[in-house]
């Protein structure tokens, strides 16, 4: 049987090592939770001030709020941003602590798809309300 | 290992955990993780705040009306704690990624300078929220319209709700006593800035 790097005798040690690891991902992961991590510094600054702002408003006002294109485009990178984030973020615990293999394989399949999940109904209800 | 442990269960353990002092770096460390996991209960009030937002009043001002419970607004401190802790936090990790505060004195420094900024903006935060709700007026408990512009004779009349637009009375009047805003009848706020 021909192994996959039999035929990478020409590449370097680091060649190979780069954006190859077991999974083929390389530092994909640290890159993106970096990424969103950064981010998320400037949209969470706006949500917080935003709540702050808004809070104890009725529905009508509320709603008016998000109508306003820079609200609107500015939550919907937030839910984005914070949310992939927690994916991420949430990833991690799960590898470190849970050690029942199958246990953790339904955990990192219900964690994306529950934050998926999350962040269509959120963003579907910022469009509602703003379009 | 299982062998060794049922011959003599006295023989040292490998260290673990629980016998190292607790450090401050390690602390924070773990704390990083812990507030990452309650801020993912955070993104649940925030999902539903929007949802109930697009379904509807009713739905929206439940949310509303839990948010401002004791029991809602405990959380959405401990919240406000985690969410400025992870972000303090997730600076100081960003430093690190990019190759400073590693000598231990810079990495203990930046460590107490998170926990004096994680004080600092929850304080900052909860005292810009409570100070545009000082003389707040409980409207959402009043049953009738009536018993609502009662209330709102013990405010001036230039009163007007948070936005600055309508009067106490008008709100009672335009949108029904009990979809009001707690806040709805109190003085324009000064930090508002731009009116007069």
């Amino acid at each position: 049987m021909k192994l996959k790097w039999d035929n990478e005798g020409m590449k370097s040690p680091l060649a190979r090592a780069r954006g190859l690891g077991s999974a083929h991902e390389g530092a994909d992961h640290w890159m993106k939770q970096r990424i969103t991590a950064i981010a998320n510094i400037p949209l969470v600054i706006w949500f917080v001030f935003s709540v702050v702002s808004i809070r104890g408003a009725s529905h009508a006002e509320f709603t008016e709020w998000l109508a306003h294109p820079v609200n609107a485009i500015l939550a919907i990178l937030l839910i984005i941003s914070t949310f992939y984030h927690a994916v991420l973020g949430s990833q991690v615990v799960v590898e470190d602590y849970i050690h029942s293999e199958w246990f953790k394989v339904v955990k990192l399949i219900g964690t994306k798809l529950f934050f998926f999940a999350l962040a269509v109904a959120c963003i579907f209800s910022i469009l509602k309300i703003a379009l | 290992m299982s062998q060794g442990a049922s011959e003599n269960k006295e023989r040292p353990l490998s260290p673990h955990l629980l016998v190292y002092k607790p450090q401050l770096t390690s602390m924070l460390s773990i704390l990083h993780r812990a507030t990452g996991v309650a801020l993912i209960v955070g993104t649940l009030m925030v999902a539903w705040w929007l949802v109930a937002a697009a379904i509807g009043e009713d739905a929206y001002n439940g949310a509303r009306d839990f948010a401002n419970s004791p029991l809602g607004t405990l959380m959405i401190f401990g919240w406000s704690v985690a969410l400025f802790y992870h972000l303090s936090n997730g600076i100081r990790h960003l430093f690190w990624d990019l190759g400073y505060l590693f000598k231990i004195e810079n990495a203990y420094k930046a460590g107490y300078f998170v926990l004096f900024m994680t004080v600092l903006l929850t304080g900052i935060t909860w005292f810009a929220a409570f100070s545009q709700a000082e003389d707040a007026v409980p409207v959402s408990t009043q049953e009738s319209v009536e018993s609502c512009e009662k209330l709102c004779a013990s405010y001036s009349d230039t009163a007007k709700d948070f936005r600055g637009e309508r009067t106490c009375v008008e709100l009672c009047t335009e949108e029904g006593p009990c979809s009001l805003p707690h806040v709805a009848c109190t003085e324009v706020p000064e930090m508002k800035g731009d009116k007069e």
